[in-house]
C-alpha cells in the first residue's frame, strides 16, 4: 500500500491526532454527554474512533514502506541527572515503528468495531450511564494509544497509569452493585503493585543509562558489553548485565500486574463484572498485552539479559497452563473466557521471552481478533438470554442464534489451534522456537516452556470446545435458552468482521516465499533487529530452517482436545463430566474454586493489612491525627475565636475604647522606641 | 498674572465624570415622572466605565496642585480597581434593591460620589488632600450603610460606622497636625525631613491608626462586622472593594514616602505597621472560624485580607523587591475586590427577608447555603470559585495575589510574617470551605428560590471571570501592576 | 529660629487667657454677687416660655437636623466666598487667584446649586409636612 500522506515529516506532525481524536471525545461527552442524548453521544464516540483509525492507517502506511515516523515533541521534564550527570530530558515524542504501528491499527481497529457493537449493547443504559460508558471507553483508547504510541518509558508509564484508570472506571461501571465495585477496586489495587515494579524499573533504567527514551536506550545498547562495570550512580560496581535484570524484572512485575501473569492474574476474572464490550476491547484485546508490547518494545534490553529472559519465559509457561487448569472447570461463560485470556497472555510471554518476539506479538494480534470476537459473541449470548452467563443453563442456541454462533466457533477454532486459522500459526510459532531456543542463564527453560505451553495447548482446545459445545449444541436446557433471540446487526456485524479477522490474519504467518520465516516475522524485523542480532551472537537463538514437526504436533493436540470436549459435552459419554466430578469431588472443587488463590492472597496478603489498617486507623489517625491535630488544632482554633468574641460584643463605647488604647499604646511603643 | 494650570483640571477628569455622574444620578431621581429606575444603574455603569477609561487614557501624567496630588500608573490602577468595583456594585444594587423596591437614585449618586474619593485618595500626595478624599468617600459610605434607614441593623451599623469613622478622622488628622509639626510640610515628599523625631513618630502611628481603621486593621476593625453585616449587602460588597483599595494607596504611598532611604524594617514606623500585620492577620482568621453568618464571616475574612495586604505593603519598603511587592499589592487590591463582591452577591441573593428593611438574625446563616448546588448549581459554582480564591487555592486569581505577596515578603527577608501569612491563609480554609460544604454536601432545607435578576448575573458572571482568567493568565495584569508600581514616588 | 513647637506659644497664651478669664469672671460673680433664691426664678425656662412637657428625650422632627446641616453648608459657602473675592484680583504685588480660581469657585458654587436643586425638588424646604 503507498503512503496516503505524501511525506513523512507532514505524517509525524499528525500524530498527535490519533490520541487526541479519542481524548476529545472523552472530553465532549464527559461534559456535555449527559445533556445532548444518545445518539449524539454514539455519533461523537465513535467519530473519534473512526478519526482515530483514519490517522492511523496513514501513519501505518508510513510503516509499511519502512519508514519510521519519529514526532519529537518539546520537551516536558527536564531534570539535572543524578549524581551530577547530564541533563535527562523526557519529551512528548511519539514514535510509529513496525511494532507500534501494528498495535495501533490493532487499537483503534478493534476499538471501532467494539465502539460499534457497544451502541446497541449499551442502548438500556439510562442518558446518562451511556454518555459515561463511551466517555470512559474514549479515554481508554487515548490512554492506550499515548502507552502504545509513546517514544520513551515515560509517556508509556502516562498511558499505562491512563489505561489502568479507565480500567477501574470500566470495571466497577455499575458501581452500585458492590461486588463490581469491588472487582474495580481488585483490579486498581493489584494493577498499583504492578505499577510500583514499573516505576521501579524506569527509575532504575533512568539511573543506568540517564535517558527513559527508547531511541536513545536502544543506541547505548548496541554497543555496551553487558559484563563491563558501572561507574557511577546507583548501581556503581555492577556490572551492566546485573543492573539491566535488575531493571527489566522491575519492569516485568509492571507486565505482570498489567497482563494478568502468576501471582498477580487475579484481577483478570474479576474484572469480568464490567460490561461485556469493556471485557472484549480491554481485558482481552488490549490493555491486557501492554505488558507483552512492553517486553517487545525493549528487545533489545532483554536481549542483554538472559535471567530476565528466562524469568519472562517460565512465568508465562506456568501462567498459561495454570490459568487453562482452572478455566476447565469454570461454569461462567465470561470466567472461562477471562481464564482463557490469561492462558493466552502466558503464551505470547512465553514468545517474548525465549527470544522470538515477533511470534509473541503476532500471537497478540490474532489474539485481539479471535478474543474479541468471543467475548462479544458471549456479550451477545448473554444479550439474547437476559443477562445469563451460566453455560450449564444454555445449549442449543445454534438454531436460534446462527450468527453469533458461527462467528463463536470460527473464533473457537482460532483460538484452538486448528489449521489453517490464526490461531495455529501464531501459537505454534511461540512453541516451536522456545523449543529450539537456547537460554544462556538456564538451558532447560524453552524445553520446559515448550511441554508446560503444548500441555497449556491442550486444555485450550478442551475447555474452548467444552464452551461452544455446551453453549451452541445440543438442547436447550433452560426457558431462557429455548427463546433466546438472536442479537441486531449492528452486534452481528462486528462479530462477523472479527472472526473473518480471525481467518485472514493467517496470512500475517505465512512463509514468504523464497525467504527464511514468515510474513510478520519479515515485517516486524526491524524492530527487533538490535536483539536479535544480540541473541543469535550468543546463540540463544541460531539461524536457519526448524524441524516441521512441533507443528504437527499441535495439530494433533488440538484435534484431541476438541475431540474429547466432543466426547464429553456433545458426544457419546454425556455423563463422563458429572461421573469425574463425582470421581474427585476435592479435585473438582478445588479446581472449580481456582485453587483457591484467592484465598490465599486474603489470608497472606490482604488480612494481615486489614489488620494493620484497622491498627492504624485507630491509634494513628483516629486518636493521633484527627483527635490531636486535626479536631484538636480545631477545636483550639474554634475556642480562641470564640474567646475573642467577648471582645465583639456590639458595644459602640467598647470599641471607641479598643481604638484609643491601641492608639495610645502604638504610641508609646514608638516612642518608647526612642525615635530610631 | 499666572497662567491657567490646565493640568490640574485635567488630572482630575476620572473625578470629574464620577462627580458630574452622581449629580446627574441624583437630579434625575427628583425630575423623574415615571417610577422606572432602571436606567440609573446603566448610568452609573456609564460613567464608572468612562472614569475608568480617562484614568486608562490619562492626557496628563505627573505631580499636579504644587505636588499635593500625582497621576501616575499607580493612581491609574487604583481608578480603574475602583471603579470597576463600582459598576460591579451598581449591577449587583440594582438587582437587590429592586426585589426589596428601594431602588433611588441616592444610593447610585453617593456610590458615585465615593468613588471619586477613592479615586482622589489613589491620587494624594498631601495629607490635607489625602484627609479630604478619606472624608469624601467615609462620608458616602457612611450614608450608603444607612441606605435602608427604616432597619435597626443598617442605622446602628451606619451609627456605629459614623462615630468610629470620626474617630479615626480625629487620629489621622491629629499625625497629620504633629506631622506638620515635624517637616513643615503636609507633602508626602517632605516626611521623611522630620524623621526621627519623636514628633514625626508620633504623627506617623497616629496617620497609620488612622488608616487602620479604614483598612479593618487589628485592632481597629471592631467595626468591620457590625457594619458589614448590617449594611445593606450591596453596599458591604462595595465598601469591602473599593474602601479597601483605596486606603491601602494611600498607605502605600506614606509608609513608602515615610520611609524612603531608610534601611529596611529598622524603623519604629514598620514595626507599628507589622504589628498590625501581625495581629491581624491572626484575629482577623481566628474571629471567622466561628461565625455562622456567611455575611459576618466574610467581614472577618476581609479584616484577614488587610492583614496579609498589610505584608504586601511592608515588603514594598526593600528596594529590591519594591517592584514585585507593590504589583503583588495593586493585583491582590483588585482581585480581592472582584471576589468579595461577587462573594457579598451570592450573599445578598441568599439572604432571607422580612417586611421590613430589617434582616433576621438568620438571614445570612450557613444553613441557607445547604444544598445550594442542587437548587442553583450557577451560584454555588460562583460561590465557589469566590471562596476558593479568598482561601488562596489554586488556579484562582486569589492565590497568585497571595503568592506575590509572600514571595516579596521573603524576598524582603521578612521570614516571620510570610511564615505567619501562609499558617493563617490555611486556617481560613477551614472557614471557607465550610460553605463550599454546606453547598455541595447538605441536602436542601427547602427554603424560598434565591433572587435572581439579570444585572447580578452580569455582575457575578464578570466577577468570576476576573477570578478564574486573572488565575490562570495573571501575567498580563502582573504587568501592568508592576509598572504601576515602578513609578511610584 | 522657633522650632515648630514654639511657634504654637502665642496659641498657648491665647488659650491660657481665655479659660483664665472665663475662670475669672464666674468665680467673680459667684464671690461678690448676692443670693436670694425664689421659686419663680427657680422654675427651669426656655426662651421666654415654659418647656415643653414630658422627658427631656422627647423625639422631634429630624426636619431640624437637615435645616440646619442645609445652614452649615450654605455659612461654609459665604466663608468660602468672602476671601476668595478679597484675593482674586491682584493687588499690591499679590498675583490673585486668576482663571484658575474662578473655575474652582465656579465649580463649587454649580456642585452647590445642584445640591440645592435637589433639596428643594426633593421637598427639604417645604417645612409644612
Amino acid at each position: 500500500m503507498p503512503p496516503i500522506v505524501a511525506s513523512p515529516t507532514a505524517a509525524e506532525s499528525y500524530l498527535w491526532a490519533i490520541i487526541l481524536f479519542p481524548l476529545a471525545g472523552a472530553i465532549v461527552n464527559g461534559l456535555i454527554g449527559r445533556r445532548i442524548g444518545k445518539g449524539n453521544v454514539t455519533l461523537i464516540a465513535l467519530g473519534a474512533m473512526v478519526g482515530a483509525l483514519v490517522v492511523s492507517t496513514i501513519a501505518f502506511t508510513w510503516a509499511l514502506q519502512g519508514t519510521v515516523l519519529h514526532f519529537r515533541g518539546d520537551p516536558w521534564i527536564r531534570v539535572a541527572g543524578p549524581d551530577g550527570r547530564a541533563l535527562i530530558s523526557i519529551g512528548w515524542g511519539l514514535l510509529v515503528d513496525r511494532l507500534s504501528g501494528t498495535m495501533i491499527m490493532v487499537v483503534t481497529g478493534v476499538g471501532t468495531l467494539i465502539h460499534i457493537y457497544s451502541a446497541s449493547y449499551m442502548s438500556h443504559e439510562d442518558d446518562t450511564g451511556y454518555a459515561r460508558f463511551f466517555t470512559y471507553l474514549n479515554l481508554f483508547v487515548a490512554a492506550m494509544l499515548t502507552l502504545v504510541l509513546g517514544d520513551t518509558l515515560v509517556l508509556t508509564f502516562v498511558g499505562w497509569e491512563g489505561v489502568g484508570l479507565c480500567s477501574y472506571l470500566l470495571i466497577g461501571f455499575w458501581y452500585t452493585d458492590p461486588a463490581k465495585a469491588f472487582a474495580g477496586r481488585k483490579a486498581f489495587v493489584t494493577n498499583r503493585i504492578g505499577d510500583f515494579g514499573f516505576l521501579v524499573g524506569l527509575f532504575a533504567l533512568i539511573s543506568i543509562f540517564g535517558t527513559a527514551s527508547y531511541g536513545d536506550l536502544q543506541a547505548i545498547a548496541r554497543s555496551l558489553d553487558p559484563a563491563a562495570a558501572i561507574q557511577v550512580g546507583t548501581f556503581a560496581g555492577r556490572t551492566y548485565q546485573w543492573a539491566i535484570t535488575f531493571a527489566l524484572l522491575g519492569l516485568f512485575v509492571g507486565a505482570c500486574g498489567k497482563s494478568a501473569q502468576l501471582p498477580l492474574y487475579v484481577w483478570l476474572p474479576d474484572a469480568m463484572a464490567g460490561p461485556t464490550p469493556v471485557s472484549a476491547l480491554i481485558h482481552a484485546a488490549t490493555m491486557v498485552t501492554a505488558g507483552v508490547y512492553l517486553v517487545a518494545r525493549n528487545a533489545f534490553l532483554f536481549s542483554l539479559a538472559p535471567a530476565a529472559m528466562a524469568t519472562v519465559t517460565i512465568v508465562g509457561a506456568l501462567t498459561a497452563l495454570f490459568a487453562a487448569l482452572i478455566a476447565f472447570v469454570q461454569t461462567d461463560i465470561k470466567k472461562v473466557l477471562a481464564y482463557s485470556t490469561v492462558s493466552q497472555l502466558g503464551f505470547m510471554f512465553i514468545g517474548v521471552g525465549v527470544g522470538a518476539w515477533w511470534a509473541g506479538v503476532l500471537h497478540l494480534v490474532t489474539h485481539a481478533f479471535f478474543k474479541a470476537c468471543l467475548f462479544l459473541g458471549a456479550g451477545s449470548v448473554m444479550h439474547g438470554m437476559g443477562d445469563e452467563t451460566d453455560i450449564r443453563k444454555m445449549g442449543g442456541l445454534l438454531k436460534k442464534m446462527p450468527h453469533t454462533a458461527a462467528t463463536f466457533g470460527i473464533a473457537t477454532l482460532a483460538i484452538t489451534g486448528f489449521v489453517p486459522l490464526s490461531g495455529f500459526w501464531s501459537k505454534d510459532a511461540i512453541l516451536g522456537n522456545a523449543l529450539f531456543s537456547h537460554n544462556p542463564a538456564w538451558h532447560q527453560v524453552g524445553e520446559i516452556a515448550y511441554v508446560l505451553g503444548t500441555l497449556a495447548a491442550l486444555g485450550t482446545a478442551f475447555y474452548m470446545s467444552r464452551v461452544f459445545f455446551l453453549t451452541f449444541v445440543g438442547k436447550p436446557r433452560t426457558h431462557a435458552a429455548e427463546h433466546a433471540h438472536e442479537s441486531s446487526p449492528v452486534m452481528t456485524i462486528p462479530l462477523w468482521i472479527l472472526a473473518i479477522l480471525s481467518i485472514v490474519a493467517t496470512v500475517l504467518a505465512l512463509p514468504v516465499h523464497g525467504q527464511l520465516g514468515h510474513l510478520f516475522e519479515r515485517f516486524v524485523e526491524p524492530v527487533f533487529a538490535a536483539g536479535t542480532a544480540r541473541l543469535l551472537a550468543v546463540e540463544h537463538l541460531h539461524a536457519g530452517e526448524h524441524p516441521a514437526w512441533p507443528y504437527f504436533a499441535a495439530w494433533g493436540v488440538a484435534a484431541l482436545g476438541t475431540l474429547v470436549a466432543w466426547t464429553m459435552y456433545a458426544g457419546p459419554a454425556l455423563e463422563a463430566p458429572r461421573k469425574l466430578a463425582l470421581a474427585f469431588p476435592r479435585l473438582y472443587r478445588f479446581a472449580y474454586d481456582k485453587f483457591r488463590v484467592d484465598e490465599l492472597y486474603e489470608f497472606l496478603v490482604i488480612e494481615p493489612l486489614r489488620y494493620l489498617a484497622y491498627i492504624l486507623w485507630r491509634i494513628v489517625d483516629v486518636f493521633a491525627i484527627d483527635g490531636l491535630f486535626v479536631n484538636g488544632v480545631a477545636r483550639a482554633v474554634g475556642a480562641a475565636g470564640s474567646m475573642f468574641r467577648v471582645a465583639q460584643n456590639g458595644d459602640l463605647q467598647r470599641y471607641a475604647a479598643v481604638m484609643a488604647v491601641a492608639a495610645a499604646v502604638i504610641l508609646w511603643t514608638v516612642l518608647g522606641a526612642g525615635g530610631r | 498674572m499666572n497662567g491657567f494650570p490646565t493640568n490640574d483640571f485635567v488630572a482630575l477628569l476620572p473625578i470629574a465624570i464620577l462627580t458630574v455622574g452622581a449629580l446627574a444620578v441624583l437630579l434625575s431621581e427628583v425630575f423623574l415622572v415615571s417610577g422606572r429606575r432602571g436606567y440609573q444603574a446603566a448610568i452609573t455603569v456609564v460613567f464608572a466605565v468612562a472614569a475608568g477609561a480617562a484614568a486608562i487614557a490619562r492626557p496628563y501624567s505627573g505631580y499636579v496642585f504644587n505636588r499635593q496630588a500625582v497621576v501616575d500608573d499607580f493612581s491609574a490602577f487604583v481608578t480603574v480597581v475602583v471603579c470597576a468595583g463600582l459598576a460591579l456594585s451598581a449591577l449587583v444594587g440594582a438587582g437587590w434593591l429592586r426585589a426589596r423596591n428601594a431602588e433611588r437614585g441616592e444610593f447610585y449618586g453617593l456610590a458615585l460620589f465615593g468613588t471619586a474619593g477613592m479615586a482622589l485618595l489613589g491620587m494624594a500626595t498631601d495629607l490635607l488632600v489625602a484627609f479630604i478624599a478619606i472624608e469624601v468617600m467615609s462620608l458616602a459610605t457612611y450614608s450608603l450603610a444607612a441606605y435602608l434607614r427604616r432597619g435597626k441593623r443598617p442605622s446602628e451599623a451606619a451609627f456605629k460606622y459614623l462615630v468610629l469613622g470620626a474617630i479615626s478622622s480625629a487620629l489621622f488628622l491629629y499625625g497629620s497636625a504633629l506631622l506638620y509639626g515635624a517637616s513643615g510640610s503636609t507633602l508626602f515628599g517632605e516626611l521623611a525631613k522630620g524623621r526621627g523625631s519623636p514628633l514625626s513618630l508620633a504623627g506617623l502611628s497616629l496617620v497609620a491608626a488612622g488608616i487602620a481603621f479604614k483598612i479593618a486593621a487589628v485592632p481597629f476593625h471592631a467595626w468591620t462586622p457590625d457594619v458589614y453585616e448590617g449594611a445593606p449587602t450591596p453596599v458591604t460588597a462595595f465598601m469591602a472593594a473599593g474602601v479597601k483599595a483605596a486606603a491601602f494607596a494611600l498607605l502605600a504611598r506614606i509608609f513608602l514616602s515615610a520611609e524612603a532611604g531608610t534601611a529596611a524594617q529598622a524603623t519604629a514606623f514598620s514595626g507599628v505597621i507589622s504589628g498590625l500585620a501581625v495581629l491581624t492577620m491572626i484575629f482577623g482568621n481566628l474571629l471567622a472560624v466561628p461565625q455562622r453568618s456567611v455575611k459576618r464571616m466574610l467581614a472577618y475574612s476581609s479584616v484577614a485580607h488587610a492583614g496579609y495586604l498589610l505584608v504586601g505593603v511592608l515588603s514594598a519598603s526593600v528596594a529590591g523587591v519594591r517592584e514585585k511587592a507593590l504589583a503583588g499589592l495593586l493585583f491582590y487590591l483588585a482581585v480581592y475586590a472582584a471576589t468579595a463582591i461577587g462573594a457579598f452577591t451570592v450573599v445578598g441573593a441568599l439572604e432571607r427577608r422580612s417586611r421590613l428593611d430589617d434582616e433576621p438574625a438568620d438571614a445570612w446563616d450557613l444553613e441557607r447555603f445547604a444544598g445550594l448546588a442542587r437548587r442553583r448549581p450557577g451560584l454555588a459554582f460562583a460561590m465557589a470559585v469566590f471562596l476558593l480564591s479568598l482561601a488562596g487555592i489554586p488556579p484562582t486569581a486569589g492565590f497568585i495575589g497571595k503568592l506575590y505577596i509572600f514571595q516579596a515578603a521573603i524576598g524582603a527577608q521578612l521570614y516571620g510574617l510570610a511564615i505567619l501569612g501562609v499558617l493563617t491563609s490555611a486556617m481560613g480554609i477551614y472557614y471557607y470551605l465550610r460553605v463550599v460544604v454546606y453547598m455541595y454536601m447538605r441536602p436542601a432545607a427547602g427554603e424560598a428560590e434565591p433572587l435572581s435578576s439579570a444585572a447580578t448575573s452580569v455582575a457575578l458572571a464578570a466577577a468570576v471571570a476576573v477570578v478564574v482568567v486573572l488565575g490562570l493568565v495573571a501575567d498580563p495584569v502582573i504587568r501592568l501592576a508592576q509598572a504601576a508600581g515602578a513609578i511610584l514616588l | 529660629m522657633l522650632t515648630p513647637l514654639q511657634t504654637y506659644f502665642p496659641i498657648g497664651v491665647a488659650l491660657l487667657v481665655a479659660v483664665g478669664l472665663a475662670a475669672l469672671m464666674v468665680a467673680l460673680a459667684n464671690l461678690l454677687g448676692p443670693r436670694r433664691p425664689s421659686v419663680v426664678k427657680s422654675t427651669p425656662f426656655e426662651c421666654g416660655s415654659e418647656p415643653a412637657a414630658g422627658s427631656p428625650r422627647e423625639r422631634f422632627g429630624v426636619k431640624f437636623y437637615v435645616v440646619a446641616l442645609l445652614f452649615i453648608v450654605f455659612d461654609i459657602e459665604a466663608i468660602f466666598l468672602y476671601p476668595w473675592a478679597v484675593l482674586l484680583l491682584p493687588s499690591q504685588g499679590y498675583p490673585g487667584l486668576g482663571w484658575a480660581g474662578f473655575v474652582s469657585m465656579g465649580i463649587f458654587v454649580a456642585t452647590l446649586v445642584a445640591g440645592l436643586v435637589y433639596v428643594w425638588k426633593k421637598g427639604v424646604l417645604d417645612w409644612a409636612d
